[in-house]
């Protein structure tokens, strides 16, 4: 009953993980298609992604609280082979990544603080995590206090001397032993604060007397004193670290060396940051963690998109949850989000046109590859000047390129839309065609406009124009990806993707890595054919093709392009367009591994 | 701690601020806005200090645009105050608004200097119009830490209107050195806001830090009526979001400003961790900055921008606001309400 009051609104809102309750949480989260198994498994594990793509939801799934909420028994799970305790502990700006450590401090002192400071964080959560969610027989008094009084063993006494009677001021260890030891790590937490601040202010030399405390002399025994007293010495802790790729290097660094520790019968830390912004995979004595050796990782992005791919099938499940929470009175998101007819009955007319053709001339290939390979461009082509229609669930699938909040954001704004026009909740029945494509023109034009805008407001000066190129870049690609779309001679016309063969220059992979982190283009690695290495391969973020009047749909193929001409591209879209088309099409066939993980259907 | 307004005229008119009795520093900040003049300009004749200290970034210092404009505001301010010191010798503190250790070991020089050279200060007047609000934050910081028997005499020059832009671009967020606050990750956070006209800053601010809640606060009464309209339509922008609870402010007042911060933050900081953006005027950033002096649990952020408007950033020069901070007494009355320290 509880998930009915789930969305009383528009139930394609985003809401942050962070302010959903648990059983929010376990209403909206899909766990098929994801590989949360995988990060569930008792090792380290990084979870990369770009912002919107799911990754705290899955942290927060995976936080002792929502697991209770869906277990008949935390004993049971607890004991059970895939038992953990995931404790939950944001990077939040300006808690670690403070200016003093960051900045003003010399670096070997400021690691120091911020492996204190991170200590006394996760060790926090983690008891209050246990204070909250264990039941009363876990946290007996006499547990709670030996517990209490090992855990203080482990700092320094005359360190902590100070802080303890502060603490006694305020609470009784006798009566309330894990509100005691939480104000106890919260009052060190203020020491190292008030340290940093003389330190940057000071009149005279700052002096730090409080605890400092590492990873093999607090958090690991902290963590098997947790076990031993509450959990069960096989219970794993998973430490959640959200948004890790706030820290700066040095702190990343030692992030990296607890990870180096493989300690993972005791402790697993589940990791998530985008990938471009993790600072760095050494560690504090300038080793390395390398995959799989020290951890696995989990791309939650997906590349693909189309009707069988993981992802198609996550955002049915996803959509299809919200609508059953919601007042809407379609539960099929198919339904809710209609395709054109018109466009599907213009389609199936052209297969049959192209399959007569290739019954003619007994060629080339095999019939249904040349059906599948030409179907779509004829649609695009016999459509000429008129609107091409994206509008349908699978299309729209295909225009979020792999983002969840990409496809939730621009069906918000379709509900949204209708709602404003009058209509009630519970009698939207469906989107018609014409808003979908409404707004979802409109979506693809913020991309290219006001977000260019937007993201140009928050560069410094020196990057407008690098910003300048990637727009010119963008351009330059639709402009080139729409010609051979067009072409009725293109052997391939659905591309929107190119490799780079060659090393970039500096001022080129500014361009690239910026396209990257604003998510204009996915990069991942190609193997080439003929051996020889591997090429970055850039996608095109198909929330573009509405505005360009691209085919989102499926990966033809790919351009190679030389650093000459995709420098080219980012000074003059018409110039490399025009020698782009003079060259020979030099496109590289989908191999079949493309075609597997497309889930390409040949019939 | 009164406040008075002097409207600008043709006479000088700033005394010491012990009448008759030489002030012991004046700091000035030299800046790509000629309203940087405006107190050095209003001296009386009278007027006598002891030593004289002109800060600048030394990014505009550099600046293709405004650089030479700065270099000039720097000789004037330095000639200007010579005119007033017994012996001609102006102290300077060229630091940086990028580089936040820059910034700091900079002022720090520069207090260490003071002290050596001049020995404790009672009478210290602060130019405040044309420090960015995170230097002058280090620097009211710095003082009280080294000459905590100072009377800190603030003086601020409104001008005419803004620019149709103060700044663009968003580089990053960061504490102010030296106001890390204290986030316990037992507790939420609420980020409150001082709002002026940079809403983008503003959003960037609240996007990065993503708070449990936003206080935004609107500076009700203005420096100027036409300072509150355009802050009132940069808060709609900023309304327009989820979470946000809106209040007001007095921001051409030091003293009841400050007072209405302590007022809407001292329960709350017994719950939440509080986080203080100040963005609006000068003197409320004074307030602001006392608070976070008396209540060392919150931390004060400055969103770096890409760029300052150093072409157009104000126009003219109205009004002198003069106020004076007894910033030791509130480190006092602060840690009387509650500081553990």
């Amino acid at each position: 009953m509880q998930e009915q009051s789930v969305f009383e609104g528009n139930p394609f809102a985003i809401e942050s993980p962070e302010r959903l309750t648990a059983s929010q949480i376990l209403a909206l989260f899909v766990e098929e298609y994801t590989r949360v198994a995988e990060a569930r498994q008792k090792k380290h594990t990084f979870i990369w992604g770009p912002r919107g793509s799911g990754k705290s939801m899955m942290l927060r799934y995976m936080e002792i609280r929502c697991v209770k909420e869906k277990i008949i028994s935390i004993e049971d799970f607890l004991s059970s082979a895939d038992g953990f305790f995931g404790v939950y502990c944001p990077c939040k700006e300006g808690q670690f990544n403070k200016t003093e450590l960051v900045e003003v401090l010399p670096e070997r002192l400021a690691t120091l603080f911020t492996e204190h400071l991170l200590n006394l964080s996760l060790v926090t959560n983690l008891i209050i995590a246990i204070r909250k969610e264990l039941n009363p027989e876990h946290t007996h008094k006499d547990k709670v206090t030996r517990f209490g009084q090992l855990l203080v063993r482990l700092f320094d006494p005359g360190a902590i001397a100070p802080s303890r009677l502060s603490v006694n001021g305020l609470f009784s260890f006798e009566d309330e032993p894990l509100e005691w030891i939480i104000e106890l790590l919260n009052e060190e937490n203020r020491r190292v604060t008030r340290f940093l601040r003389a330190t940057a202010h000071g009149a005279s030399p700052a002096t730090y007397s409080g605890s400092t405390t590492g990873y093999h002399d607090f958090l690991l025994p902290a963590v098997r004193l947790v076990q031993k007293e509450f959990l069960g010495e096989s219970v794993p802790i998973f430490f959640l670290l959200d948004d890790v790729d706030r820290l700066r290097e040095s702190q990343c660094s030692i992030v990296n060396t607890w990870v180096a520790n493989r300690d993972q019968q005791h402790l697993c830390f589940k990791i998530t940051a985008n990938r471009d912004l993790y600072a760095t995979f050494s560690t504090r004595d300038g080793g390395f963690i390398e995959q799989p050796h020290d951890y696995s990782e989990i791309d939650v992005e997906e590349l693909y998109t189309s009707s069988s791919s993981d992802f198609q099938k996550r955002m049915m499940l996803i959509a299809n949850r919200r609508l059953q929470l919601s007042l809407l009175p379609t539960k099929d998101i198919d339904k809710f989000l209609p395709s054109s007819v018109n466009e599907q009955k213009l389609l199936a007319e052209i297969r049959i046109r192209l399959e007569k053709e290739w019954d003619e001339k007994q060629g080339p290939g095999r019939k249904r590859d040349y059906v599948y390979r030409y179907a779509i461009p004829r649609l695009f082509q016999q459509l000429g000047k008129q609107k091409k229609s994206y509008a349908g669930f699978g299309n729209i699938v295909d225009l979020s390129s792999g983002i969840v909040r990409d496809f939730l954001e621009p069906v918000y704004l379709m509900v949204d839309h209708t709602l404003n026009q009058g209509a009630e909740l519970n009698k939207i029945e469906f989107i018609p065609v014409g808003l979908q494509d409404d707004i979802l023109h409109r979506y693809s034009e913020e991309f290219l406009l006001e977000k260019f805008a937007a993201i140009r407001k928050g560069l410094p000066p020196e990057k407008h124009g690098v910003l300048d190129r990637l727009a010119i870049l963008v351009e330059s690609l639709g402009q080139l990806f729409y010609v051979r779309l067009h072409d009725p001679d293109a052997r391939e016309g659905r591309v929107f993707s190119f490799t780079l063969r060659g090393i970039a220059s500096p001022e080129l992979k500014r361009v690239l890595d910026l396209g990257v982190s604003f998510r204009y283009f996915q990069l991942r690695t190609y193997s080439r054919k003929e051996g020889g290495g591997l090429e970055k391969w850039y996608v095109l973020n198909r929330r573009v093709c509405p505005k360009f009047k691209l085919d989102a749909s499926g990966f033809g193929g790919r351009i190679s392009l030389t650093p000459e001409m995709a420098e080219l591209a980012c000074r003059e879209s018409n110039e490399f367009v025009r020698l782009r088309l003079g060259e020979p099409l030099d496109y590289e066939e989908p191999d079949l591994f493309t075609m597997v993980k497309e889930g390409i259907s040949w019939d | 701690m009164g406040l008075t307004k002097y409207e600008i005229s043709g006479k000088p008119f700033i005394n010491g601020i012990v009448p008759d009795t030489d002030d012991d520093l004046l700091i000035v900040s030299a800046s790509y806005e000629s309203r940087c003049l405006s107190v050095s300009n209003c001296l009386a004749d009278t007027y006598k200090v002891r030593r004289g200290a002109a800060c600048c970034f030394r990014e505009f210092l550099d600046h293709k645009n405004c650089g030479e404009v700065v270099r000039m505001h720097m000789e004037r301010l330095k000639d200007n105050i010579a005119k007033h010191t017994r012996v001609p010798i102006i102290s300077e503190a060229i630091g940086s608004w990028l580089d936040a250790k820059t910034e700091i070991e900079q002022l720090q020089r520069l207090m260490k200097e003071l002290r050596s050279e001049l020995g404790e200060l009672s009478k210290v007047t602060v130019d405040v119009t044309t420090f960015n609000r995170e230097s002058l934050a280090v620097l009211l910081s710095l003082l009280s830490c080294y000459f905590q028997d100072a009377k800190i005499r603030i003086l601020y020059t409104k001008p005419n209107d803004y620019g149709a832009w103060l700044s663009r671009g968003f580089r990053r967020v960061r504490n102010i050195a030296g106001f890390p606050g204290i986030l316990l990750p037992s507790r939420q956070t609420i980020l409150i806001v001082l709002s002026g006209f940079e809403d983008e800053r503003a959003i960037n601010i609240i996007d990065r830090i993503e708070p449990a809640s936003v206080y935004l606060g609107i500076g009700d009464p203005p420096t100027d009526d036409k300072f509150l309209r355009r802050n009132e339509l940069t808060s709609r922008i900023i309304m327009a979001r989820q979470d946000m609870k809106r209040f007001t402010f007095q921001a051409d007042d030091v003293e009841a400003c400050t007072k209405q911060l302590v007022n809407l933050i001292k329960d709350l900081r017994k719950s939440f961790n509080i986080i203080l953006a100040p963005m609006s005027s000068k003197l409320s950033t004074v307030a602001a900055i006392r608070v976070a002096l008396a209540f060392p649990d919150i931390q004060l952020v400055y969103g770096i921008p890409g760029e300052y408007n150093v072409q157009d950033y104000s126009k003219g020069e109205a009004t002198i606001y003069e106020t004076i901070i007894p910033t030791f007494e509130l480190r006092e009355e602060g840690r009387s309400i509650g500081d553990t320290e």
